[in-house]
């Protein structure tokens, strides 16, 4: 029984380790392979490099303006993320408190159905909208994800608020309080885990997003994102991989330091999202 | 109460400022947006325009190159987003479908294109008479082949097609690759079939045929045996043709990995940059048995300028095209593309391309084929191509040709 | 019994739903509807004019063997990622949350590819696949491995995938994981006490509790599957040929490459059926599932 025990735990940790190293490989070939000038890469493909060769990201950063498109990515999930948790809750406190009246109702209905739509399915005519009135620009790209959180948004914080019990801003309420000071005092502070969970699922898929960069975001090479200047960068410079190596490890580094730091938050934030959901 | 309709201002201010902000420009310079789309000559025009702006200081120039530039100037036409200044191809339909649209600038006759050589200018002048385009260079494709490899092993630039054939099986028989097929890359395809449509068979009068609705291209025998003839070449290209792309495949031949690589002249300064110390030259692919051997021309940069309201942004896209098309500046654009230019007076002097560029000027030469396709045939005569070799499907294939053709339904 | 509000209240609560609602009419709603219009013309994309054509577009899909083909893709596609993934997270979920050592560092590793973007994703394996599987084949001597499996019609599908396959199980094999934790301790003690097997543990007690997890799993997967779009242009581009052409890559093509708007337009209106049909479908075999658990 106890050798049978432990065959079992020995296999587990086999083929958890396989697993990890089936994650890692890809990374480890990143790293090598942007450490390496290509006669060296072309001697020994796998071996770890010999020297620290940095010359490969000092022309990334150099060449390619690699902060200038750091900081778009920053300024777009950024700004999109605050704008998203100032508008979806009002508008999710709104309905959940109003859920017996028409025009909430059909309003929410309307936004639910949004989340069947597929991205797909609107993107010619968004693409042309947006061209029409000039937002093919870091500020649509914006807008665009505040509307496409506000559809999976509003359903989860609806969701939440109507588990909210309403006594707390009723007794506020006698209290002499208004709607939007029982909103901002007693109201959003609930809200904290939830806005928590928001920002890590829609944070990540904005910073990893690249449909809606290519399309919004390609006619001016100053406003790319990080993954969409990977995607250019992959047309340009594809003779020298060990450049492109660089240039993707460069581009996954800010989301591995946050991880490092911040793992457990994003794990708990997108188990706690899908349960909720 | 009062806090929130702040808040929606702040987010409203925020949304137009941002906006505001990506449209506002100084007063006194023009800037203008030059969307190029030949990622060979990025640098290049990069240097070209730090000059330009120097001498302009009134004036802004911004490339843009993206990848997908084909798509992306689709999206943009279709909400009238033209760009001020963009190279295209104006052999390309995709070309001629938005120049007939008005999208771009009128250049018949006009003193921004008298620079180029009038032949040329006539060479690219659309059906109804009209010109969109400045020509500043010709392209053209051929075999590039390493010399140094040739020397070694003591062999012969093939004169026809069979010699071309023995060519391939005396590298394959020494256990060498004699060519590299960029077949991942699918416009690379498309690029063989306009070339052979033209060489092997008269594409001409058969395009104009299936689109009057007189001819069908599964019946034509020329035709089977040109897709047959594509699917024969690939038996002397690296195994499993289709996973290497243009780039590799560039790379490859660079590096000495192939002896032969059937490509545009555009490739020139990719294979320098690869390897400048590669010893290479071209030849013309020969013809099948019975025809003439030619080459096919092109207009490989054509200057374009967006037909837009702003009088101040098409001043500047004009200076800025008859600034590239100086004689100088156009002789230094030839010198580091390769390139014969299509601007009056500039000196050829590359030798790699020499010996097809002289039948160029020679006439034993053909116009790039695919300004017949139908709107929207390129893009589906690259997948299509790349469909046939992956499958050898001759007669799919060839029902395919019948779209990019455009025969009438 | 909630009060009623006064009329100034229920102007704040109006002007709350403002800016959302403002934004989703004008970049969504208002879309909807115009891609509805293009759907039924037999616009280019780039001319002035276009004609109202009906709903020849819808009648011609069908016999486009373009369309048929990025259909059947994506189906098998989004198959094989929902049996392969929900299979490997349920499989690792499990493993990990017997009694090991490091749990919570293997969570952290197995969770880590949800963090890096597709498009990257994709890009890393493209060299990868050219540069590195290459050298795998011809040292233990593998046919397939030995030449660049995204240029192979029988290998491409597959290589995809497991490019897909690396980077989508992240998040739900940590849901299940989340999940498992929510198996009340004092039952599956009880059960071993009882003497039930390990199959019949898993059986009895612990799938009836994953069950909100594997839909939400599902749910997941089946869209991701569907709509694949980011790692398939990274890497292919939707080629060799077509093989790779789904049904997102094709819209992309024909909407922006073969000048036929109108007819990508009623193909993405296709593919929101088709995920409407899938959404409804999922709902009521979860509201079933749920009902039968009590």
């Amino acid at each position: 029984m106890r050798t049978q025990n432990s065959l079992y735990r020995i296999a587990i940790y086999a083929v958890l380790i396989t697993g990890v190293l089936i994650i890692l490989f890809p990374l480890y070939i990143t790293l090598i392979t942007s450490l390496k000038t290509p006669q060296e890469s072309a001697r020994s493909f796998f071996a770890l490099p010999g020297t620290l060769y940095l010359d490969n990201f000092a022309s990334v950063v150099t060449k390619a303006h690699y902060f200038t498109y750091f900081l778009n990515s920053i300024i777009v999930t950024v700004v999109s993320l605050t704008c998203e948790m100032i508008v979806v809750p009002l508008f999710a406190y709104a309905v959940s408190r109003n859920s017996n009246k028409k025009y909430y109702r059909i309003i929410y209905l309307l936004t639910i159905f949004g989340i069947f739509v597929p991205f797909q399915a609107v993107m010619l005519p968004t693409i042309k909208l947006l061209s029409r009135t000039n937002l093919l620009s870091i500020t649509g790209l914006i807008l665009m994800y505040v509307t496409y959180t506000f559809k999976k948004g509003a359903f989860l914080f609806v969701g939440f608020l109507q588990s909210v019990p309403r006594e707390l801003e009723e007794s506020a309420y006698m209290d002499g309080c208004t709607i939007t000071q029982s909103y901002r005092r007693i109201v959003f502070p609930l809200l904290q885990p939830m806005i928590a969970t928001m920002i890590v699922i829609d944070g990540l898929w904005i910073w990893n997003d690249f449909l809606l960069p290519l399309l919004v975001l390609n006619k001016n090479s100053m406003q790319w994102t990080l993954q969409l200047f990977q995607f250019q960068f992959k047309n340009q410079y594809s003779f020298d991989f060990n450049l492109a190596f660089a240039s993707f490890l460069l581009s996954m580094l800010p989301m591995i330091i946050l991880y490092i730091f911040m793992q457990r938050f994003i794990i708990s934030g997108i188990t706690r999202g899908a349960v909720k959901g | 109460m009062r806090k929130i309709p702040v808040l929606l201002c702040l987010f409203l201010m925020l949304a137009s400022g941002l906006w505001a902000a990506g449209t506002a420009e100084d007063s006194g310079t023009v800037t203008i947006e030059f969307f190029q789309q030949k990622r060979e000559v990025v640098d290049l025009f990069d240097e070209l325009i730090a000059d330009f702006e120097a001498k302009n200081p009134g004036i802004k120039v911004e490339q843009v190159h993206v990848a997908d530039s084909g798509q992306v100037l689709m999206s943009r036409l279709a909400s009238n987003d033209v760009p001020d200044l963009l190279t295209h191809w104006p052999n390309n339909t995709d070309y001629i479908t938005a120049s007939l649209e008005g999208y771009f600038l009128d250049l018949t006759d006009s003193p921004v294109a008298e620079n180029a050589i009038q032949n040329i200018i006539e060479s690219i002048t659309l059906e109804n008479g009209k010109n969109y385009c400045v020509p500043v260079s010709i392209n053209t494709q051929g075999i590039f082949y390493n010399k140094a490899l040739f020397e070694e092993y003591g062999l012969e630039i093939p004169k026809t097609w069979d010699e071309f054939v023995a060519l391939c099986r005396e590298i394959k028989g020494m256990g060498k690759l004699p060519l590299i097929f960029p077949d991942g890359t699918a416009w690379t395809l498309s690029q063989q079939l306009r070339m052979l449509l033209a060489l092997d068979l008269d594409g001409y009068s058969l395009i104009r045929d299936v689109k009057a609705g007189k001819a069908d291209a599964r019946d034509n025998q020329d035709l089977r045996a040109m897709a047959e003839k594509l699917l024969f070449l690939r038996q002397f290209g690296q195994k499993n043709s289709l996973g290497t792309s243009y780039e590799q495949a560039t790379f490859e031949f660079a590096t000495g990995k192939s002896f032969m690589f059937w490509q545009g002249i555009w490739a020139i300064p990719s294979i320098n940059k690869a390897n400048p110390d590669l010893s290479y030259s071209m030849f013309p692919l020969p013809a099948k048995a019975g025809r003439e051997t030619r080459v096919e021309y092109g207009v490989d940069l054509g200057l374009v300028i967006g037909n837009k309201k702003d009088a101040a942004k098409v001043e500047a896209a004009k200076k800025f095209v008859s600034y590239i098309t100086s004689t100088e500046v156009a002789q230094r654009y030839a010198d580091v593309d390769g390139s014969p230019s299509a601007i009056q007076g500039v000196k050829f002097n590359s030798d790699i391309s020499a010996p097809l560029v002289d039948m160029v000027q020679q006439s034993k030469s053909f116009r790039n084929i695919r300004y017949l396709y139908a709107p929207g045939g390129n893009g589906r005569a690259d997948t299509g191509t790349q469909q046939l070799i992956l499958d050898s499907d001759v007669d799919a294939f060839l029902a395919e040709l019948n779209y990019i053709f455009g025969k009438p339904e | 019994m909630p009060r009623t509000y006064s009329k100034a209240e229920n102007r704040t609560y109006v002007l709350y739903t403002i800016p959302t609602l403002l934004l989703y009419g004008l970049l969504f709603i208002f879309p909807l509807i115009l891609g509805v219009y293009y759907s039924m013309t037999d616009w280019n994309g780039i001319s002035q004019a276009q004609n109202f054509i009906g709903l020849e577009n819808y009648r011609n899909l069908f016999s486009d063997k373009r369309v048929v083909n990025s259909l059947v893709f994506s189906f098998k596609y989004a198959v094989s990622l929902v049996l392969i993934v929900n299979f490997l997270a349920i499989a690792l979920g499990l493993m990990m949350d017997s009694k090991i050592k490091f749990q919570n560092t293997f969570r952290s590793l197995y969770f880590f590819p949800a963090i890096i973007s597709l498009v990257v994703v994709g890009l890393v394996f493209d060299q990868i696949f050219y540069h590195v599987f290459p050298r795998f084949g011809e040292f233990f001597d593998i046919e397939i491995f030995k030449t660049n499996m995204l240029g192979n019609r029988d290998t491409v599908f597959w290589a995809v995938l497991f490019v897909s396959i690396w980077r989508e199980t992240a998040v739900p094999t940590v849901l299940i994981l989340a999940g498992l934790q929510t198996v009340p301790v004092e039952y599956i003690e009880a059960a071993v006490l009882d003497g039930a097997s390990y199959v019949t543990r898993l059986r009895k007690i612990i799938f009836p509790f994953l069950v909100p997890v594997l839909s939400m799993n599902l749910v997941l997967t089946v869209k991701s599957g569907i709509m694949v779009f980011d790692v398939i242009k990274a890497m292919t581009g939707g080629g060799p040929g077509m093989t790779t052409e789904s049904i997102g890559i094709l819209i992309y093509k024909k909407g922006f490459q073969e000048y036929q708007f109108g007819m990508a337009s009623s193909l993405s209106f296709l593919l929101l059926a088709i995920i409407a049909v899938i959404s409804f479908v999922q709902i009521y075999a979860l509201k079933k599932k749920e009902v039968g658990q009590l």
